[in-house]
């Protein structure tokens, strides 16, 4: 049994009280166990005191490394105070302990390297305790995080679904008069053509002594710069009315109020590479445009609708780059990607990138930062409906500003989609 | 760069004011920012490091993530896990990524006794 002593100055009941709980051990100048209590060979799970003799006491710690440092500590303050280690049981199970070392105090002067004497407390419940509240805060914020994002997206969608129902209504109420307009404006302009045609005709029919009086009046009435404005005016009405009508259909498409097209089996690189043809026009000026496309297995899609999305990523790339005012190469990168569960397309410019306040928002109907006439804002949100709640599919986007964006479509094998 | 003197300094008055950690600004690549820890992270510092990575975390506006070099990391108690767990709460709820670098088989192995290693990226 190992021989313990009170100091002088200690109550024996106390000290023997105390020592019953804690583990007290002394070793030699190895390192090695040259005696344990009771209570310590209860604490490392063993039968007695001669299982434990002889063995290092860094054996018994969960990561050696850390005697190394009790040592360390030793060797510069002579003694350890509640040092928290952790000890591996018999059978495995670790076990935290609050460690105070001093040296033997039956060494010799100048010999105090020699052996060491410990007593350790076990702590396992309190550190239990800590750790579970921890763990039960870490696993609220994140089930509060996974809630928030849904929460967000939920918001999204409601957003998108009543932004929809005005633009189908907005989009039916312009409709009629606008294609009106557009016919009336081309019979205007046809019928300003044959009013001047017969007008040369009848001026070519003024005797000679007229010609002055006639010339005088067409300048007093300006005639000649209206006929000169006239084409022009025609050009740019006919041009603003294009652009409404390009709206209206984005805004119907947006509604859905378009005839649902059914779904076939699609290979996305087709798509990408029929789309690419439509975007050629824009792609041309300034632009390097590399593929970087993997075989692809074909998901099952509205192919018109992708299109549009693949589209409008695109136009989206070469209007970022050309924003950029600069003569420096832009380029565009189209890359699929094969996925286990999916397959992947991604649009990457090196145009101006998205501020990080924006990134959040470009999804958002109407979100535009192009000037007035040039931007719907709506690109990008029809694009996110068609793949997120049409497709089951997921549409991102990564940015660093000043030097690109990228979005990446996801659509799922299983081409499981909302009913149009 | 004002802001990383600023936070040297921050750290210059922590390390004069404890013995047994040493915390240093590293270099990062832009959105990021990066912090040395040396020397043992225990109940007798953890509090006052949480503090002074807190006040650090206030100056990081902007920033997507976080480094901490743990190569000099000899010696990590409970409480040391504890001032990371937090830290990495606080972080998430800001939007800002945590990578804990280069542990120590024995640091690497509280994390793990622990329970709080798949909260963490753990890089070697
Ligand atoms: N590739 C890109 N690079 C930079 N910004 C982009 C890019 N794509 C979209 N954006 C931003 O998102 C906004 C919304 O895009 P979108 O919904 O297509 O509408 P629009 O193109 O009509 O503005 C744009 O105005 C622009 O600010
Ligand atoms: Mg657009």
């Amino acid at each position: 049994m190992m021989d313990v002593r009170p100091g002088a100055d200690f109550p024996p009941d106390l000290f023997h009280a105390l020592l019953s709980q804690q583990m007290v051990y002394r070793c030699d100048a190895d390192d090695r166990i040259v005696d344990v209590n009771p209570a310590g060979v209860r604490l490392l799970g063993y039968a007695s005191a001669q299982d434990l003799i002889g063995t290092p006491m860094a054996d018994l710690y969960a990561s050696p490394e850390d005697r190394g440092y009790l040592h360390s500590l030793m060797r510069e303050h002579g003694a350890v105070r509640d040092l928290e280690v952790v000890l591996r049981q018999r059978d495995g199970t670790l076990v935290f302990v609050l460690e105070t070392a001093v040296a033997s105090p039956r060494a010799e002067v100048g010999d105090v390297d020699s052996s060491y004497w410990g007593v350790m407390k076990d702590i396992s419940d309190r550190v239990e305790a800590q750790r579970n509240q921890l763990h039960t805060n870490l696993e609220l914020a994140e089930t509060n995080r996974l809630l928030k994002a849904t929460q967000s997206r939920l918001v999204q969608q409601e957003k998108l679904a009543s932004v929809g129902q005005l633009a189908a209504g907005l989009a039916h109420e312009i409709n009629n008069p606008l294609s009106f307009i557009i016919s009336n404006l081309d019979t205007l302009r046809s019928y300003v053509t044959a009013l001047n045609r017969g007008l040369s005709a009848v001026e070519g029919l003024i005797p000679e002594d007229a010609l002055r009086d006639h010339r005088q009046i067409r300048e007093e009435h300006h005639l000649d710069e209206i006929a000169a404005d006239l084409e022009d005016l025609f050009r740019e009405s006919r041009h603003g009315l294009d652009h409404i009508t390009s709206v209206v259909h984005s805004l119907r498409t947006f509604s859905r109020s378009g005839i649902g097209q059914s779904q076939t089996m699609v290979d996305l690189n087709e798509a990408l590479e029929s789309t690419l043809v439509i975007a050629r026009n824009e792609l041309k000026q300034g632009i390097t445009l590399h593929r970087d496309l993997s075989p692809l297995p074909p998901v099952s899609c509205r192919a018109d609708e992708i299109n549009q999305v693949i589209l409008n990523l695109l136009l989206n790339a070469v209007h970022a780059i050309r924003s950029r005012h600069t003569d420096a190469p832009g380029t565009i990168t189209v890359r699929t990607l094969a996925q286990p569960d999916g397959v992947v397309l991604e649009v990457e410019d090196n145009g101006p990138g998205i501020a990080s306040q924006n990134l959040r928002r470009v999804f958002e109907p109407f979100f535009t930062t192009k000037p007035v006439g040039e931007g719907t804002g709506l690109g990008l949100s029809i694009s996110y409906d068609i793949v997120v709640n049409r497709h089951r599919g997921d549409l991102s986007v990564s940015s660093e500003p000043g030097r690109g964006a990228r979005f990446t479509v996801r659509l799922p094998l299983s081409g499981e989609t909302e009913e149009t | 760069m004002a802001d990383m003197h600023a936070s040297q300094q921050l750290f210059q008055q922590f390390n004069n004011e404890h013995n047994g950690l040493a915390l240093q600004v590293q270099e990062c690549p832009p959105e990021a920012r990066g912090l040395s820890v040396s020397g043992h992270l225990d109940t007798t510092n953890a509090a006052s490091f949480s503090r002074v990575v807190h006040a650090w975390l206030d100056e990081c506006g902007g920033v997507r993530e976080l480094w901490f070099d743990l190569a000099g990391l000899r010696y990590i108690s409970s409480s040391g896990i504890g001032a990371f767990v937090q830290l990495l709460m606080e972080a998430q709820s800001r939007g800002v990524a945590l990578r804990l670098l280069d542990l120590g088989p024995n640091v690497q192995a509280v994390f793990d006794v622990l329970g709080f290693s798949r909260f963490f990226v753990l890089e070697k």
